[in-house]
């Protein structure tokens, strides 16, 4: 009787069900900040994103040298997410990034002794800094699972430990009654 | 909305997660076998909202459902709000996982208004409906853009709240078709 009346309940559910699938679909995103960092001795470039195509643009970007409270230097990201900076000490350099409506993220930059021994030039001539920090191979890419995987693994850890607390209330239950007879 | 780890105070985020923790336990306290679906459901429609997101004022905004949270699961929806904000983290990298507790705690604030607000009787259930929605993302971003600027970030209350005013109207509207669907075909889902 009882699972009759939650199949019942399941079906009225369908709606929200096909409103997941509706979601998977259209083209969604993780929405959390991403960061991209790259290393172009003697700069380094960070790009924020939410996803692929959408960047956090002109965010106001901080840096700050390791062991500093007070920024070394102060931005905005361009239209792509990109900002640049030349670290000049090695150590863990840290930058915020703030969007100003509720987007902000920390992101903590290893600089190395190697690093800032290197003196490849940062612009070569006839290009600028722009064209190599956005066309650069250097740009880590982000190792994920695809999108939808990682979808459907959270729906099925969440239906997976609704299905173990379902399973244990209903065995408590089930001794009650039981006693009581 | 979901606030990344290192933003806010350490202690202030370790306070926030042991609060959680305390909440879950009074909010889930006494669950009947009925009712825990319906927490699960909901906690994968808050899991999955926070993706349809969509661009406004340069940035990114996103739908949360917190309004339907209170409504559909009432005292129930912290569990749901923590779960889901939980697994974004952890999933997703949606807000920091030292993070979960405050953001929980906003989220789950706008549930528990906009399940107060559906409590009010004597207000027409179509715009106790509307309320909810309203309240499920005002609320999470009033507390969102205090906390943000007392740590120093954000362009102000006032400028987030504009912002968001145009996702809490699309909010409002989910919810007024949410609870005409659900008066429809199960007005037993409703608390």
């Amino acid at each position: 009787m009882r699972i009759n009346q939650i199949l019942k309940t399941m079906k009225k559910l369908i709606p929200l069900l096909c409103l997941f699938l509706f979601s998977i679909s259209s083209g969604i995103a993780a929405h959390g900040i991403h960061f991209e960092t790259g290393f172009h001795s003697p700069a380094v470039t960070v790009r924020a994103y939410f996803s692929r195509t959408a960047p956090l643009a002109d965010a106001t970007v901080r840096v700050y040298a390791p062991g500093e409270e007070t920024p070394y230097q102060s931005g905005r990201t361009d239209r792509d997410g990109y900002f640049a900076f030349l670290p000049v000490t090695a150590g863990n350099w840290t930058l915020t990034v703030d969007d100003g409506m509720g987007h902000a993220d920390k992101i903590i930059v290893s600089i190395t002794g190697g690093f800032l021994a290197n003196d490849e030039p940062a612009v070569l001539p006839g290009d600028t800094m722009q064209e190599r920090l956005h066309e650069t191979p250097a740009v880590q890419e982000p190792r994920h699972f695809p999108l939808g995987y990682r979808v459907l693994l959270g729906l099925a850890l969440i239906f997976g430990i609704t299905g173990i607390i379902y399973a244990v209330k209903a065995n408590q239950e089930l001794k009650k009654i039981i006693k009581g007879n | 909305m979901h606030i990344s780890d290192g933003i806010i105070d350490a202690n202030i985020s370790i306070v926030a997660n042991v609060v959680s923790v305390g909440l879950i336990y009074v909010s889930g306290k006494n669950t009947s076998v009925q009712e825990i679906p319906k927490m699960g459901m909901m906690g994968a429609a808050l899991f999955i909202a926070s993706l349809i997101h969509f661009p406004m004022a340069g940035t990114s905004v996103h739908l949360g459902l917190f309004g339907i949270a209170g409504i559909i699961l009432g005292k129930r929806a912290f569990p749901a709000v923590f779960t889901a904000v939980l697994f974004q983290s952890l999933i997703f990298q949606h807000g920091g996982l030292f993070s979960v507790g405050i953001n929980s705690l906003n989220m789950g604030a706008g549930a528990f208004a906009a399940w107060m607000a559906w409590r009010m009787k004597i207000l027409p259930d179509p715009v106790r409906a509307v309320l909810a929605g309203l309240l499920g993302v005002l609320i999470p971003v009033l507390l969102m853009s205090v906390e943000f600027q007392l740590s120093g970030y954000g362009r102000g209350i006032l400028y987030l709240f504009s912002v968001y005013l145009v996702v809490a109207v699309i909010e409002g509207a989910i919810s007024f078709s949410a609870v005409r669907f659900m008066q429809k075909v199960k007005p037993e889902l409703l608390t």
